[in-house]
């Protein structure tokens, strides 16, 4: 059976893949500018020396004060 | 008759290009008005607004460029300029531009601009990467759930503008109110296909063989550099005795076949085939360069590629062909022949003459090492490999009360002091901006300034070459780092968007260094020539002598430098890279110690910045604080000199 449960952004490995679920005011309007809002797909790309994600086609380098504002779902078996 | 005269009193139909950063709008303002603005792989190229006008099937049309924008309510200065632009200007369209690659982005800010009641026209850009990509968009089922005209373009080749012009009096709006659902997104997206998935085995074999090419390339590289070093065979070595043997220009032949198979070739060439000839090669190669593990070695890669080109083919070959057969051979002779001595002869080609030295030191020197500067420059900037440095960066930048963005103006410094100071717009906080401004004041060399530095320190030792760089680049890190504490402000958080590797189109690369070379001659040569007379008038008059009499305490007491040095900074007040020149001049004739190169140096690119960038302080920081920046930079500037050649004294250090 397939849940969801809610992570951090900053706990996916490189190469995972995770739903966004929400993020927290002081960095929501930053973020919707780049296509990052509730309910879209992104892969983790890198997390080290910031944290890299994809989105559709962008990749967005973010540091771990704004990464880690972020919740994703991330599909668990 | 009538006809076209009332057509004349129609005012031009406003046409504002909006959109995310680094989508292209630039692109598409150059094609629409047929004139030429910097285009680059970066978000951030454009920080103001452009404006062209064009007829286009006999009507008027003016179109605005703007800076890239993530949403309407914007946060930092650049994104300002286009909202308020909208809000201001009354367009009589927006078109938007847009990345094909990133629909759901892209709709949301059509969402928002829908909000502003103005007629709208969607242009998704890039669709040759959208094709490569397996992207494939279905532009009239969008038009119809949207209202409004959408047409795919690719800026670079002009592909679907035909479709922009026969738009252009559009007069719908548009009906998207919102986030878009994704169920209808994904209708319009159809046939996505990433690369890395379905690809065969031979695509893969291929991009393993490019990185092992790469790799090769940069290992020989490598083997040259540390070789050369330590007294090691190797290929450049090795070339000494199969190429013949020259003097003069055939000297300066040989000098850059050597160059150009040593060095270049091997790491440039297959560099260019890789980027060109595979996608998977770009992206895989995107990766590698934002890692620590491989990012800081290609780094130190492309640094020395770019050392050999300007400090090697530029300062030392072409200045060579240029200054000894052109203008050493040539036009001073000839002229030294028609001008009579006496004061003509003085005021042209004497110590300060404004062709022996002003021209001489613009055209002969400066100009061969910023155009191949500018020609590497570009080709970094196209290739998206900057932001990626950004990234890399984003740790050390945050020390300082900065955060990664912070690299783009910084690096960009390296091009032009005064252009990077403008870019700092790009920066979200007040307090990063200020200090982003007054380490680009302090100690980044501006591409002619450093072009000439790199033709001097390729003359030293390796060992002065570090301390140079190194006391500059610890200087800067210091003073940032005591400026994140000191001044007022928060800095914000580092969230940038990086734009795919791309190989740079020749075309772009060729257009961006002839503009920049052409503001070159327009702008630095008249200063150049201008600041000879200057120095000759003062000269003439006898207060040349008092003028170096009053900072002798500190050129020739602090600094120990000669005395002539003091003519040299001056120089470097009007443009940083004439007194560069200078510098290099009394170099190259042994009037400097090693120890005195390298202080004076040290001092010369930690001093003042030039006047117009002194004016960009101004325009973007009040009058009082560029005042404050000039005097602290410039004090500051002459003591680290001080405690430099202080400290090698003491140490006893044999440079």
């Amino acid at each position: 059976m397939t849940t969801e449960s809610g992570v951090k952004l900053t706990e996916l490995r490189p190469g995972e893949k995770a739903k966004l679920l929400f993020m927290t005011p002081e960095v929501e309007l930053r973020l919707f500018g780049f296509g990052l809002f509730p309910g879209i797909e992104i892969e983790m790309i890198q997390r080290f020396p910031s944290y890299i994600i994809r989105c559709e086609q962008t990749e967005i380098a973010l540091e771990t004060s704004v990464a880690s504002q972020v919740t994703v779902s991330k599909p668990t078996i | 008759m009538i006809y076209l005269q009332t057509e004349r009193l129609v005012a031009p139909k406003k046409v504002v290009l909006v959109g995310n950063p680094n989508v292209g709008k630039s692109a598409v303002f150059a094609r629409l008005t047929s004139r030429y603005v910097t285009i680059s792989n970066y978000p951030g190229t454009t920080v103001d607004l452009f404006r062209g006008r064009a007829r286009i099937q006999g009507r008027d049309y003016e179109f605005i460029d703007t800076p890239g924008i993530q949403a309407l309510h914007s946060q930092s200065e650049d994104e300002r300029v286009t909202s308020n632009v909208l809000k201001s200007e009354k367009p009589d369209l927006i078109l938007q531009v847009a990345d094909g690659k990133n629909l759901r982005r892209t709709l949301l800010l059509t969402a928002q601009l829908a909000r502003l009641k103005c007629p709208l026209l969607l242009a998704l850009n890039m669709k040759d990467e959208c094709d490569e990509r397996g992207i494939q968009i279905d532009a009239d089922a969008l038009s119809r759930r949207i209202g409004i005209p959408v047409v795919q373009t690719t800026a670079i080749t002009g592909e679907g503008f035909s479709e922009i012009i026969n738009h252009l009096d559009s007069q719908a709006f548009c009906s998207l109110n919102g986030h878009p659902p994704s169920e209808w997104v994904e209708e319009i997206l159809h046939a996505v296909r990433r690369t890395d998935e379905g690809e065969d085995r031979w695509d893969r074999t291929k991009t393993n063989l490019w990185s092992a090419a790469v790799v090769l390339g940069a290992l020989i590289h490598i083997q040259n550099y540390v070789g050369a070093w330590w007294g090691m065979p190797t290929l450049y070595s090795s070339l000494e005795g199969w190429l013949p043997s020259g003097e003069g220009l055939a000297g300066t032949a040989r000098e850059a076949v050597r160059l150009l198979i040593a060095f270049l070739l091997p790491v440039l060439l297959p560099f260019l085939l890789a980027l060109k000839a595979n996608t998977r090669f770009n992206d895989r190669f995107g990766i590698w360069v934002r890692r620590f593990s491989t990012g800081i070695p290609i780094l130190a890669v492309t640094l020395s590629v770019v050392y050999q080109m300007v400090g090697n083919l530029g300062a030392q070959v072409l200045v060579d062909l240029l200054e000894n057969g052109l203008f050493g051979g040539y036009l001073t002779p000839m002229l030294r022949g028609l001008v009579p001595t006496g004061l003509v002869h003085d005021f042209l080609l004497g110590e300060y003459g404004a062709i022996s030295v002003g021209l001489t030191y613009g055209i002969a020197i400066v100009l061969p090492v910023v155009a191949s500067f500018f020609i590497a420059f570009s080709f970094l900037e196209d290739s998206g490999y900057l932001p990626r440095l950004a990234v890399l960066s984003d740790r050390v930048f945050r020390l300082m009360g900065l955060n990664g963005k912070a690299f783009l103006p910084m690096i960009l410094g390296l091009g032009c002091v005064t252009m990077a100071t403008m870019t700092t717009r790009i920066l979200n906080s007040k307090k990063e901006r200020l200090v982003a401004t007054i380490l680009l004041a302090l100690g980044v060399p501006c591409s002619a300034q450093l072009g000439v530095i790199l033709g001097i320190v390729t003359g030293i030792s390796p060992l002065a070459t570090t301390v140079v760089f190194g006391t500059v680049l610890l200087q800067l890190f210091v003073v940032g780092l005591v400026l994140a504490r000191i001044l007022p402000g928060q800095r914000s958080d580092f969230v940038l968007e990086i734009p795919p590797i791309r190989c740079p189109d020749w075309k772009n690369i060729a257009r961006k260094t002839g503009l920049r070379v052409k503001w070159f001659l327009k702008e630095a040569l008249p200063l150049f020539v201008l600041g000879t007379i200057i120095l000759f008038l003062l000269d003439r008059l006898s207060l040349l002598g008092y003028m170096i009499a009053a900072v002798q305490p500190v050129v020739t007491g602090l600094l120990e430098l000669p005395s002539k040095t003091a003519t040299v900074f001056f120089l470097g007040f009007l443009r940083r890279d004439y007194g560069a020149a200078g510098l290099f001049d009394m170099a190259r004739s042994g009037l400097l110690t090693t120890q005195q190169i390298v202080v004076s140096l040290t001092v010369m690119t930690l001093f003042v910045p030039c006047i117009a960038n002194f004016f960009m302080v101004i325009r973007e920081q009040g009058l009082r604080n560029a005042l404050l920046i000039t005097a602290f930079v410039s004090i500051y500037a002459v003591s680290v000199g001080t405690v430099l050649n202080f400290l090698i004294n003491t140490l006893g250090l044999v440079l």
